[in-house]
């Protein structure tokens, strides 16, 4: 029985050192996913149609909180523009004061690809994506 | 994704992981059992996440620990309670009694002839001395044990002492 009490301790210890780390030493990608794994994993739900788990990433307190419905709009739009998508690469442009902003292609099925820029801002202690309608998509003229 | 993160990610997974593992009593490393081949399996798909950087180091060490812990009281339940031990880890199956070759228990453990023959092999016992086996049976982590005729064994000097020896 001992054991099972130091194995609760021992997890109990780890969550205080990535507690303190994230909150204490305001430690914004090492111990919490870094903003770019944010935003991959908002796309990949995004074009694996899962938008209730892509809302999971989402700021709830952004301005403008969007719905299941604004996502599948979102995902309708990229669509109509490249054809069924995947994520290419993503890029930190910049992180500072609990903001930071993504950039990344998305590759369609047609070759085409649509440039992707994120805001995210670290809501306790993870990065969430702030606003759809700041994040928007430059549409190549090859897919116009 | 900064290197230097993954690296600090990677190393903080493993000093989790050891500590827990270490804590977790030496059967959780010193025998490939049923719930730790689980246990490693689960493990080993949970700790890329971390070290990649999808998941935060909360979810993994809850995922993590949350895993041991359950094996651990398993396994304590399973030293209180033979029943509980056999639920997890299942059943040694005799394979073979006195010579005679027991196919229902091998087809239940898709072992044919030449596999058991092999095994058998690892133990020095070769197929010409099967008729010396007394008990072959197939044990929780998969490997065969034989057991002798009392004419078979060896001859120890216990066995000329007390001149307890021949017949079976």
């Amino acid at each position: 029985m001992t054991q099972v009490f130091r194995i609760v301790a021992v997890i109990a210890l780890a969550m205080a050192i990535a507690a303190a780390s994230v909150f204490g030493l305001r430690d914004s990608y090492i111990m919490t996913p870094p903003p770019e794994s944010v935003a991959e994993s908002m796309f990949d739900r995004l074009a694996a149609k899962r938008f209730d788990q892509a809302l999971d990433v989402w700021c709830s307190d952004a301005a403008q909180q969007p719905d299941v419905q604004t996502l599948r709009a979102l995902r309708a739009r990229i669509v109509d523009s490249i054809g069924e998508f995947a994520l290419t690469d993503t890029k930190r442009v910049k992180m500072a004061n609990g903001l930071s902003m993504v950039t990344g292609s998305l590759r369609g099925e047609r070759g085409d690809t649509l440039t992707f820029y994120l805001p995210l801002i670290l809501r306790r202690g993870q990065w969430r994506v702030r606003d759809v309608e700041i994040s928007y998509l430059e549409v190549p003229v090859s897919a116009r | 994704m900064e290197l230097h993160a993954i690296a600090i990610r990677a190393a903080c997974a493993w000093v989790f992981l050891l500590f827990l593992l270490r804590i977790s009593g030496k059967e959780a490393v010193s025998q490939l059992s049923g719930r730790t081949l689980v246990l490693a399996l689960i493990i080993s798909d949970l700790i890329d996440d971390f070290v990649l950087g999808v998941v935060p180091a909360a979810t993994f060490i809850a995922a993590a620990g949350g895993l041991v812990l359950v094996r651990s009281l398993v396994s304590l339940a399973a030293v209180y309670s033979p029943r509980v031990y056999a639920l997890v880890e299942g059943d040694a199956s005799p394979l073979m009694t006195a010579g005679r070759l027991h196919h229902r228990s091998m087809r239940r453990e898709r072992l044919n002839a030449t596999e058991l023959e092999e095994l058998l092999r690892l133990q020095g016992v070769d197929r010409g001395q099967w008729p010396e086996l007394l008990m072959v049976r197939l044990e929780r982590e998969g490997r065969a044990s034989a057991i002798r005729h009392k004419w078979a064994r060896p001859i120890q000097r216990g066995d000329v002492e007390t001149g307890e020896r021949g017949g079976s």
